[in-house]
């Protein structure tokens, strides 16, 4: 088992294709790291760097306190469950399962040892003379990972593993995979879009946006104390509402004004800022019957069971979400007025420049 | 309408009055000056008379023959035509051609230079009007020699100066392995075929290792390995090349390469030398091109006279010497001042009167191979002359053997009688199984679409195939077949003929057969996923060039590569030795070994072969995730694992029919063995369906013993395609 650590790492394939742009990052040795951003942010290109199957432009990857930059995936010591399980079609179970351990030369008799272990691990023995083509998903699932577990390696890479199963699947699965990982106690590096996933799954969790880290940390780091507001957006469901609001002076304190928005708010020192991003999850809203700080029409309510989701539009282009509990969100119907206040404690401040979170106390 | 309607009585007229002269047709496969003096004098003809009239039909050389063949028997065809005198006797015996009349006969005595008479002759009767003839001369640049070598002892003396082999240089130019070009030395050492003298009938074997011939051929070795006057592996075009580039001085040739040779070459002609040694000339073949008269009910008997009578006097004679550039065979023409003025037409002509006329017995036809095989042999040094020629009459006489004694077909037919029976009791069930009918009346649009495409298919395969084995159980005549039975394959199969070791035998042709399709499809499968493999990279650039360029030896006609590839493997000028030498190796004489030549054919088969497996293997790996191999790669699998544990078994399905089809294409690939090496060294590297076509068309037409051979070819690939399909769905 070991760590991994990239350092300054870039990855271009042409001057108007760099993916990843300078990744600083430390994983510790039997961490579970989750990975996530939106598509097309680098983060599979970083797994795949990780793993020997893209080459690096420039700096380290590092997996214990070796230097794999130039080694082939086969010399890495990792292993890698493919969102598409990538089975080998022409092989059963066990074949699949042993292919790793057969490359290596490894006994017959060890493998047969090996494959057996992790196939009752993963509860499925009885599929092993199965083809790939003749299980379901989530059993093709299972084996793609008894696959990864026969090897033993020093890192596991998980590449949207769970993204092709059904939603009730995917939760069973979730629950596997975190009673494997403290079974196993390896170093994992997994890539989702799923922050439901990465929330519940991670040590840490590593935002990835445009081929920069955005944020490291907790599940609860990152929904508590979001650095900017990519991650403040990105993290959390529904997604928090990012309000774009001008500072108005009162007598001892501060108005923040957006349309149909009007919040009195007292600035820490060094906190005063002329214009702000305010960060509200769609939790953090009371409803209210007189001196409301938000007023506004509803345009539509989506019901999810115990809570529902009210749409409210403040102006032409404001708008928010506003989460309720069912019973009171029903009183609601398209076009009538609603009043909300805000708590305090729970709102976020971003700079309106430079969209970085506004460290300083607001009130 | 009604303009209409006059018009077609107007023809009608006009073909009424015009019924009143008799239409007689003429075949003949004249080209340029030749075909343009021939038309004169036609047209002159139809001007000069009312009651005939001559019509000309240009049919194909090459296709000439079998038209001939296939169409008067059937009472259509030409009432007359010209062609060389050499198959005159295959056809007065099957029936094909008219003697001359007595009349007609004493014409041509007085009218034709004697050789060209006694070259249409057979059984005592004559068989055509001399018009033409052609034999070899002697050509020489007047530019590099002023005059030519009368001795041969002179001639080599003289090719002496010239040769400069490191330069391309030579003193003398001719097919020297060749047996046309070569028979001149043959008959001037005394030699020949036994088939000129008087006696000589259908039945007389021809005689090839006799003292003579082993001289000649001995002698031609010299020249070319002793003397090295005269280039090795020269073909029709090399020699005149090389005497346009005034490379070489001196050629032997025939008229028709006078129209080969640049117009600012200057050049003369002359009778071939005397041989030193023996005191006797050089005597070329002499082909007489005649009118025949073909021998079907329609064919105007009188219509075909007078045309004779009028195109072999002086007038239309002169007409074809001076303008149709032809040796005319009548005597009169060389007394006209123009003519006799013409240096060519006058050597010619004498050369002419020393000339031995082509044997028209059926003997010669089977000469060719035999004396050619050992004549390479000798010229390239694999053997001694004597030896090679007594092996090349073993050779002769099988090839002239007797076709096997006919059968009673009774027994066979009433066997096929029992099996076409079960045949379509089997197919009748199988209708009823699958209510065949039923669903053509229900359905019957998937049926009718199907059926332009499946008549087809009976009239293009099946109806040959059929006709195809039947005739693999007769042997063919002279036009005759006979019924034997199983003996075409009892005599294939038992190697009655050859011993297993010889390249003629069934045995060792389909271990050739074998080898080479093993090799090719090896060669095709790996070069193919290969540049596939290749293809699929994510670095390589321009992969859209390379396709099309990888893709290109596959879009040429196969003949045309064959023949650039024939032309790169020459011993002296080709690229490839070319290249050898300019690394600093030896060049290879390509077509002298068994093991060089099959691998010059397995080299252009493949430059052929490779884009289609490369195609199809594109098209199956674009069908397999990047994601197997990236997964193989982190499960610990290098290259070559890779490659053979995931990509390879994943590309089997679609590989293995490609696999199948190319190998039975490549089993078939007559096309390359026939262009590029030709069967050398001594028929080694022929491949069944290559000799099949030697024993139908270059071994007295043994109709029925190719045919067994094409059906046995097809018993081998039917079981071959069996079981690698079983052995592919079996993994």
């Amino acid at each position: 088992m070991a760590g991994v650590k990239f350092e300054n790492l870039i990855k271009q394939y042409n001057e108007n294709a760099v993916i990843l742009k300078g990744i600083n990052l430390d994983i510790k040795n039997g961490e579970f790291m989750v990975l996530v951003g939106p598509s097309g942010c680098g983060k599979s290109t970083l797994l795949r760097t990780l793993a020997g199957l893209e080459t690096v432009t420039s700096g380290k990857v590092m997996i214990g306190d070796k230097v794999v930059n130039n080694l082939p995936p086969k010399d890495r010591n990792i292993a890698m469950v493919f969102q598409s399980y990538a089975l080998y079609p022409h092989m059963t179970v066990e074949e699949n399962m042993a292919f790793g351990l057969k490359v290596r030369k490894m006994p017959e008799s060890e493998i047969r040892e090996k494959v057996n272990a992790a196939a009752e691990m993963l509860d499925i023995k009885h599929l092993l003379k199965r083809l790939p083509k003749e299980m379901s998903g989530g059993q093709r699932q299972r084996v793609a990972m008894g696959r990864a577990i026969v090897r033993n390696p020093e890192v596991f890479l998980f590449d949207e593993p769970l993204s092709n199963l059904d939603a009730s699947l995917r939760t069973q699965m979730r629950v596997e995979l975190k009673k494997l990982h403290e079974k196993l106690g390896t170093t994992i590096m997994y890539v989702t879009h799923d922050q439901v996933e990465a929330m519940t799954l991670a040590d840490r969790i590593v935002i990835l946006n445009k081929g920069i880290i955005q944020q490291v940390g907790t599940p609860a780091e990152l929904f508590d104390t979001p650095t900017n507001i990519f991650v403040a957006g990105f993290i959390g469901s529904p997604s928090m509402n990012l309000i774009r609001m001008k500072t108005i002076k009162r007598d001892n304190y501060h108005t923040l004004v957006s349309e149909g928005i009007n919040i009195g708010v007292i600035f820490g020192e060094g906190a005063y800022h002329e214009e702000l991003i305010a960060g509200i999850r769609p939790q953090d809203f009371m409803l209210t019957d007189d001196n409301p700080e938000i007023s506004g029409s509803v345009e539509i309510v989506e019901t999810l069971g115990r809570r529902s989701l009210v749409h409210v539009r403040l102006s032409e282009t404001g708008k928010i979400t506003v989460e309720l509990d069912s019973a009171v969100a029903r009183n609601f119907k398209t076009g009538s007025q609603i009043q909300l206040n805000v708590k305090h404690e729970k709102m976020h401040f971003f700079d309106a420049k430079t969209e970085m979170r506004i460290k300083e106390e607001i009130k | 309408m009604k303009k209409l309607i006059l018009f077609f009585i107007s023809c009608l007229f006009f073909f009424s009055l015009a019924a009143n002269t008799s239409t007689i047709t003429l075949w003949h496969s004249y080209r340029g000056l030749e075909e343009a003096a021939l038309q004169e004098i036609a047209e002159n003809f139809n001007n000069s008379q009312t009651d005939y009239k001559v019509e000309l039909l240009s049919v194909p050389y090459d296709a000439f023959a079998n038209k001939l063949t296939s169409a008067i028997p059937r009472g259509n065809g030409p009432d007359m035509f010209i062609f060389a005198h050499e198959r005159i006797g295959d056809w007065a015996r099957s029936g094909i051609i008219d003697p001359l009349d007595p009349e007609s006969v004493k014409l041509m005595k007085d009218r034709v230079v004697n050789t060209t008479l006694n070259a249409v002759q057979y059984k005592n009767k004559y068989w055509g009007f001399p018009l033409s003839f052609k034999s070899l001369v002697l050509f020489y640049r007047t530019d590099m020699l002023p005059s030519p070598p009368a001795m041969t002892k002179d001639l080599i003396v003289t090719a002496k100066r010239y040769t400069d082999k490191s330069r391309g240089r030579y003193g003398l130019a001719f097919q020297a392995t060749d047996v046309y070009f070569s028979a001149p030395f043959l008959f001037g050492f005394k030699g020949g075929f036994c088939l000129n003298t008087p006696t000589a009938n259908d039945t007389t074997p021809a005689c090839i290792d006799n003292p003579g011939n082993i001289k000649a051929v001995q002698y031609i070795s010299d020249l070319v390995n002793k003397y090295k006057i005269v280039p090795e592996e020269a073909t029709s075009a090399l020699v005149t090349q090389l005497f346009n580039e005034g490379k070489v001085p001196m050629v032997i040739n025939g008229p028709w390469f006078m129209g080969e040779i640049s117009k600012n070459v200057p050049y003369n002609i002359a009778l071939l030398p005397t041989v030193s040694e023996t005191g006797e000339v050089l005597k070329p073949f002499l082909t007489v091109e005649s009118l025949i008269i073909a021998n079907h009910e329609k064919t105007n008997i009188k219509g075909v006279k007078a045309f004779a009578n009028y195109i072999t006097d002086a007038q239309a004679g002169k007409i074809r010497a001076l303008k149709g550039r032809q040796a005319v065979a009548t005597k009169e023409v060389y007394k006209d001042e123009e003519v006799s003025a013409d240096k060519f037409l006058n050597v010619f002509r004498q050369q002419a009167e020393i000339s031995v006329p082509m044997s028209n017995l059926p003997g010669m036809r089977m000469v060719w191979e035999p004396m050619a095989t050992a004549m390479r042999k000798v010229i390239r040094g694999a053997d001694t002359s004597d030896h090679a020629l007594s092996a090349a009459m073993n050779q002769y006489k099988i090839f002239s053997q007797t076709p096997p004694e006919g059968q009673d077909p009774l027994i066979y037919i009433l066997i096929m009688i029992v099996a076409a029976l079960a045949g379509i009791i089997y197919i009748v069930r199988q209708i009823r199984k699958y209510s065949v009918f039923k669903s053509m009346k229900t359905m019957p649009a998937p049926y009718l679409y199907v059926l332009p495409a499946m008549f087809a298919m009976i009239l293009l395969v099946f109806i040959p195939f059929a006709v195809g084995t039947c005739v693999a159980f007769t042997a063919h005549r002279a036009g005759n077949y006979s019924f034997v039975g199983f003996s075409n394959f009892i005599s294939i199969l038992f190697a009655q003929d050859f011993p297993v070791t010889n390249p003629l035998s069934f045995y060792f042709t389909l271990a050739v057969t074998v080898l080479w399709t093993a090799v090719n499809v090896f060669l095709h499968v790996t070069i193919g996923l290969f540049f596939a493999l290749l293809l699929r990279e994510p670095w390589l650039k321009l992969k859209g060039i390379y396709r099309v360029l990888l893709i290109i030896p596959w879009a040429v006609p196969n003949y045309i590569t064959a023949l650039i590839w024939k032309g790169m493997f020459n011993r002296q000028f080709g690229a490839i030795n070319g290249l050898l030498i300019w690394l600093g190796l030896e060049p290879v004489s390509w077509f002298s070994s068994f093991w060089t030549s099959f691998a010059a054919n397995v080299t252009t088969n493949t430059w052929l072969g490779f884009p289609f497996m490369m195609i199809t293997a594109l098209g199956a790996l674009q069908a397999i995730p990047r994601e197997l191999e990236d997964a193989a790669a982190v499960d610990g699998a290098n290259m070559f694992q890779r490659f053979w544990n995931i990509t390879l078994p994943l590309l089997k399905p679609a590989l293995l029919p490609a696999v199948i089809l190319g190998s039975v294409w490549t089993f078939n690939m007559f096309n390359i063995i026939y262009l590029v090496s030709g069967g050398e060294p001594d028929g080694g590297t022929e491949i069944l369906i290559s000799e099949a076509y030697k024993w139908a068309f270059q071994r007295q037409e043994r109709y029925g013993y190719a045919a067994a051979y094409a059906t046995l070819i097809f018993i081998v690939l039917l079981v071959y395609s069996k079981t690698t399909e079983k052995l592919g769905k079996g993994k």
